[in-house]
């Protein structure tokens, strides 16, 4: 019972993260290695609001989300605004977003220090028992909140006005330039949007994830599996390959060790791409590559 | 009469090849017109200069008086001016209402319910298929969803690039009919069509495209007796 | 057949010629030999790596990520085999085995790796395939992490190297390593020369241009990709025994992921598709790396290895080692423009793809 209260909670906050991921580079043709950076800039946002402005848990979000966003407004300007267009830019702006992950690390480190610093329970710390198990009010608030925010992105994309325009973006980039989608407004909103995702995952995992410089490496990975499992542009996709990536961990650290969790992962990525490389979203569409 | 779009001496082409040679065209509010030409002589690329999808283009181009050479495509869209291209761009995985909504996704909803219905009462097949994710449409489904999309921007120059290519004779007759009733509310059509007896009767002016110029324009006769002016002979291809 | 002479195959010759001088000059005259020398072997080291490294990314155009997995897993197998343990003791001598012997067996395991991670690209493509490689790295370490008799968390000594025990830390031994590495560098160069330039670096480059029109002309790229994993690989295997021929040992610190993105830094900088790119991107990153290393504060190191990276990756098309050609276009094109009447198409290189 434990392993499924893991699997959905890791499962939620991977799948913010790897939606983030994915819907960059569906609509934009850009892979943003800078996100890792991204959530550990959001953590320290979240750490810096609660030691300078308020202890109160809502405002914490706030910080975290808000820095999140401004954090993906910049990978916006600094990288892909200067690059796109531009010969071999598919490559080059991976490369550039690395190299901005690194810079922004190691400011971190000089900045903040490489101790880790704490965040304090955001749900409270009373526990009740469900179904035989111990579950925190810290890990069921993660649960709800992170799927109700899923579920908010999700109908926000299938709704609205603005999701319409990103959905048309990543299938098709000149339709939607012909119906007045402009790529470049829709890369900051795109990287605001995703940075701002990124931003509340980490603060909601803030209790196994604590503000330290180089935070934003395993999130980045396992965001970059879940977008590349669940298939380029795949809301559905990636839904479903977050309950994988989610359950594989919670199944492993449980069953085996800790240390094999990523040897599992991949060994899933591994069988799920061999079998349809196109990931996920292949098998849901039931077409090959 | 003052021109709603103006092209002087444009030139126009992709990397290093020029496929448009100092193009002259003024246009009217109410006109329709119509490019015609042998495959590759600019038709399709003049259309596409003009909504500023060609690597790269010199001269002039206004609309309403104003020079829209550096206004990127998705703002000249906004401003009224709608591509319908070859291929359609159609966003394959998305339904055709949203397909359509696409068209008019900065207006309100019930403007944009309002549009939709003009639209599927000008193309009643796709009514039936609303659901339907544009991917899975035919050929003569899929042209009047991109139609149908163009049709909701609420455009005033409406630029279509060759709609009954790759269409069954019956069915691009049925586009064409539908396409002669379109009310265009003082604005302009531009219609590239290799096919030429598809716009006898309802084009006012056809323009022939030749190796990227201008070779020749003709009145067309709104009237059933339309044939081709100054002894120039056939030059379509099918 | 001769090179004809142009400007380019003279400067190329006075790059490889004034190069090969500076690396002699640099550890005989200028530095102190203890210094320099550990600096070269990494160098050597690193620079034998991104040559082959060069050949599967710029080459043939396959994000593989595997290098240094390949490169670790050889020399533990290089140490493993030549009697190396945990404990550091040459088991008695039983297990010693002759360098030269331990770096074939490093290179024949590594031809059989890059079979093995040739396999996939079957099925997967580009950073599909990429995040494959990068698993196939962890999952690596892990394995390796778990076992017993490799040491686990320190790693293995003990093993055969290059030097007699009475030469390790000495002038005459320092001056060995110094030309063992040179001849590795050589070694990889011929290797990257013979291939790139050869018929299978002409096939593979037509691969990644168009995979379609490489099929129609009867090219078999599976074959092609297998050879240059495979090729690339065993080299890499033998870098591997190599590693462990220099310092006697391996440890887990050898799939440091840092280590994949120093090198990673390297050629992207230095300019993928070219071996001069790779000795320079080696050269430039190891330099920095090794100058702020010794400061207080390392975080340092890797915020001017990142700026570098990212400025290089903003401002040049192909690295820095295409900056020439890059000023050449850019010349023609202010010329073409000056020149321009308003009727011919502007230069190809000035392309303004408005909303594309």
């Amino acid at each position: 019972m434990t392993d499924v209260v893991t699997t959905i909670n890791l499962a939620a906050v991977y799948g913010l993260i790897g939606v983030g991921i994915s819907l960059t580079w569906a609509g934009l043709g850009f892979l943003n290695l800078a996100h890792g950076v991204t959530f550990a800039a959001a953590l320290y946002g979240a750490w810096w609001t609660q030691e300078n402005i308020s202890d109160y848990p809502g405002v914490i979000f706030l910080g975290g989300v808000v820095v999140g966003a401004l954090a993906g407004a910049i990978v916006c300007v600094s990288v892909f605004l200067p690059l796109d267009g531009r010969p071999n830019w598919d490559f080059r702006s991976i490369v550039a977003s690395l190299g901005l992950s690194i810079i922004g690390i190691y400011t971190f480190f000089l900045v903040f220090g490489p101790q880790r610093k704490s965040i304090d329970f955001l749900f409270g710390t009373t526990k009740f028992k469900l179904g035989g198990t111990t579950i925190t009010a810290d890990k069921s608030g993660a649960i709800i909140s992170a799927n109700v925010v899923m579920i908010l992105v999700v109908v926000a994309l299938m709704k609205s006005r603005i999701g319409l325009g990103v959905r048309a973006l990543t299938q098709n980039p000149e339709g939607a330039a012909l119906v007045g989608i402009g790529r470049r407004q829709a890369a900051f909103a795109i990287l605001m949007v995703s940075g701002a995702l990124a931003g509340f995952a980490a603060v909601l995992l803030s209790q196994i994830f604590y503000p330290e410089p180089n935070i934003g490496y395993l999130p980045l990975l396992k965001g970059l599996i879940v977008a590349l499992l669940g298939g380029l542009g795949s809301i559905g996709g990636a839904v479903v390959a977050a309950l994988l990536v989610g359950g594989t961990e919670a199944v492993t650290s449980h069953y085996l060790d800790p240390g094999w969790i990523l040897v599992t992962q991949f060994g899933l990525i591994a069988v799920v791409l061999l079998v349809r490389p196109r990931g996920v979203a292949g098998i849901l569409e039931g077409t090959r590559a | 009469m003052t021109a709603i779009l103006e092209v002087r001496k444009l030139s126009a082409g992709y990397g290093p090849l020029r496929v448009l040679h100092e193009i002259d065209l003024a246009v009217a509010p109410g006109e329709r017109v119509g490019l015609v030409g042998l495959n590759g002589h600019g038709k399709t690329t003049l259309l596409r200069s003009v909504m500023g999808l060609v690597d790269w283009r010199r001269g002039e181009l206004e609309l309403d008086g104003k020079s829209i050479l550096r206004t990127p495509a998705h703002r000249l869209a906004r401003a009224g001016v709608v591509l319908m291209p070859q291929g359609d761009a159609l966003f394959p995985g998305l339904s055709v209402r949203d397909n359509l909504d696409s068209g008019a996704f900065a207006a309100g909803w019930r403007e944009r319910k309002q549009r939709r219905d003009r639209v599927l009462q000008l193309f009643p097949r796709l009514a039936d298929r609303l659901g339907q994710s544009a991917g899975t449409l035919s050929g003569g489904e899929r042209r009047m969803c991109s139609l149908g999309r163009g049709l909701m921007t609420n455009a005033r120059v409406f630029l279509i690039d060759e709609p009954s290519l790759g269409l069954a004779p019956g069915i691009a007759a049925g586009l064409f009919s539908t396409l002669r009733e379109l009310d265009l509310e003082g604005g302009t059509l531009i219609l590239a069509e290799q096919n030429r007896t598809l716009l006898e009767g309802w084009i006012d002016r056809i323009v022939r495209i030749h190796h990227g110029q201008v070779a020749g324009i003709e009145r067309g006769s709104p009237g059933p007796d339309g044939g081709p002016a100054e002894g120039e002979g056939p030059e379509t291809e099918r | 057949m001769r090179k004809p002479m142009t400007w380019k195959n003279a400067a190329d010759g006075g790059f490889w010629g004034g190069s090969l001088a500076l690396a002699v000059i640099l550890f005989f005259f200028v530095y102190d030999n203890a210094v320099f020398g550990g600096h070269f072997t990494i160098f050597a080291l690193y620079a034998s790596i991104n040559l082959m490294w060069m050949l599967v990314i710029g080459t043939a155009g396959i994000y593989s990520f595997a290098t240094v997995a390949v490169v670790g897993s050889c020399a533990y197998l290089a140490a493993f085999i030549s009697g190396g343990s945990q404990a550091g003791q040459d088991l008695a001598g039983a297990r010693s085995l002759n360098v030269v012997l331990m770096l074939l067996a490093a290179a024949a395991f590594g031809a059989f790796l890059g079979a093995i991670i040739a396999a996939p690209t079957i099925r997967l493509r580009g950073v599909y395939f990429a995040l494959f490689t990068i698993g196939l790295a962890e999952v690596a370490r892990a394995l390796i992490k778990q076992q017993e008799f490799l040491g686990k968390h320190q790693g293995l000594s003990g093993a055969s190297r290059f030097l007699k025990v009475d030469q390790v830390a000495t002038e005459t031994g320092r001056t060995i390593d110094f030309f063992i590495g040179l001849a590795l560098i050589s070694f990889c160069l011929v290797v990257y020369r013979l291939v790139d330039g050869g018929r299978l670096g002409l096939l593979l480059r037509t691969v990644r241009e168009s995979e379609g029109v490489a099929k129609g002309i009867g090219v078999d790229i599976v074959r092609a990709r297998f050879a240059v994993f495979i090729i690339s690989s065993a080299v890499l295997g033998l870098i591997g025994g190599f590693y462990t021929g220099y310092y006697g040992g391996v440890s887990l610190t050898i799939f440091d992921f840092n280590t994949l993105l120093l090198l990673f830094a390297m050629i992207v900088v230095g300019g993928l598709g070219s071996a001069k790119g790779a000795i320079i991107g080696t050269a430039l990153i190891l330099y920095i790396d090794r100058t702020y290393a010794d400061f207080s504060q390392p975080a340092w190191r890797y915020i001017w290895i990142g700026i570098l990276m990212f400025a290089v990756t903003l401002g040049t098309t192909r690295g820095l080692v295409g900056v020439p050609a890059q000023i050449r276009e850019w010349l023609q094109r202010y010329r073409a423009r000056k020149a321009s009447s308003e009727l011919g198409p502007p230069a190809p290189a000035e392309l303004e793809a408005p909303g594309l």
